[in-house]
């Protein structure tokens, strides 16, 4: 283990990213581990919204920190390591995706466990989800219905819609991660929403 | 507000649902022990070489379309093309061959050998006549056939 430098904190969740990096890059490979703890909850979040299947999601999750860790020596510096892991995953997960499609891969939408809490309670009751026994049943009927109107947008527009209504990066971000413009962002957000606004018409308040 | 602005608030809402769908703390909690696996079985796994893995996408990328729906007839009928025009280059090929094997015999001036043609509409059948059958008895010497009765006829008065 490499000894800690002067004034460096001693709790590896309060090190920046790119020290962390740095570690790595010095042959202090232990130093990859915080990276994968802080990265993993995001990015299984974002592979799995554009999947919208667990096993595969998993895989892809794997492969994106095994990926990033072997090219770690590219990572310049131009980007934070965030943008640059993100766009690992995006990457990683648009060429699955295409691959799946080619290889004419049915989509089995999996019975993720919901791991309820008070504030998803707080968005269900917004939405008119009610408590309850039936909350079961309304949320699986609404997590499908939200599975399937995502898995029918293009690959392109589902990424802006996970990215930042689901993930709430914000544009700019979005922009750095996928290599577009502002501009482009946008106007593919647009053109989402009106495609979801069109297939979830049905959980849209009046 | 607007009915634009109050659907893009509950669209917003109902996106912001899927963020709890998540397997778990269990799952992350084991997540780093699970990758530190998947990293020492990647180590083992042999080396491939470059141009290796090079050849293998590109013959996925081929190879992909033909398994799609939209292409498997135009693939069959592709396949079924390629195997009647080797068919036919083979026949042409055979042909040109004998043609050639002759042409070079007439050169070389070899007449040895005539050609026979064994041709089985050339033989013509002779006709085989099972001793003792009717047919045979009517038919010894010459005889005309008058009305029912057969007449004998003598050669020597004829002409």
């Amino acid at each position: 283990m490499k000894p800690r430098a002067e004034g460096e904190p001693a709790n590896p969740e309060e090190i920046a990213d790119e020290q962390l990096v740095d570690r790595v890059l010095q042959g202090d490979v232990t130093a990859y581990d915080p990276l994968v703890l802080r990265y993993q909850t995001r990015l299984y979040s974002v592979i799995y919204n554009m999947t919208s299947n667990h096993e595969d999601t998993n895989d892809l999750l794997m492969v994106v920190f095994d990926r990033a860790f072997r090219n770690l020596s590219s990572y310049k510096r131009t980007a934070s390591f965030s943008t640059w892991i993100h766009r690992i995953a995006i990457n990683q997960t648009l060429n699955f995706i295409k691959s799946r499609k080619r290889q004419g891969f049915n989509l089995s939408l999996n019975d993720i466990e919901n791991n309820l809490d008070p504030e998803l309670d707080a968005e269900l009751s917004k939405i008119g989800i009610p408590t309850g026994p039936e909350r079961e049943v309304r949320l699986g009927e609404l997590q499908k219905k939200l599975n399937e109107s995502l898995q029918k947008l293009s690959e392109d527009h589902r990424t802006v819609v996970v990215l930042s209504d689901i993930e709430g990066v914000p544009q700019v971000e979005i922009a750095r991660i996928l290599n577009l413009s502002e501009g482009t962002v946008r106007s593919r957000l647009h053109y989402a929403h009106q495609q979801l606004r069109k297939m979830l018409g049905n959980y849209l308040k009046d | 507000m607007s009915k634009a602005g109050n659907d893009m608030d509950e669209l917003t809402r109902l996106l912001r649902t899927k963020r709890h769908e998540t397997p778990g703390p269990e799952y992350f909690r084991h997540f780093l022990g699970e990758f530190h696996r998947y990293q020492r079985a990647e180590l083992l796994q042999p080396v491939q070489p470059a141009a290796l893995s090079w050849l293998e996408r590109l013959r996925n990328y081929l190879a992909a379309p033909l398994a799609h729906p939209a292409f498997a007839f135009a693939g069959g009928a592709a396949t079924c093309l390629m195997a009647l025009g080797i068919v036919l280059m083979a026949q042409n090929a055979g042909t040109a061959l004998s043609v050639a094997d002759s042409a070079s015999q007439n050169v070389s001036g070899s007449l040895a050998t005539p050609v026979v043609y064994e041709d089985a509409l050339m033989q013509q059948p002779e006709l085989q006549l099972a001793a003792g059958t009717a047919f045979e008895r009517d038919f010894q010497g010459s005889r005309y056939v008058t009305g029912q009765d057969v007449i004998q006829y003598e050669t020597g008065l004829a002409f």
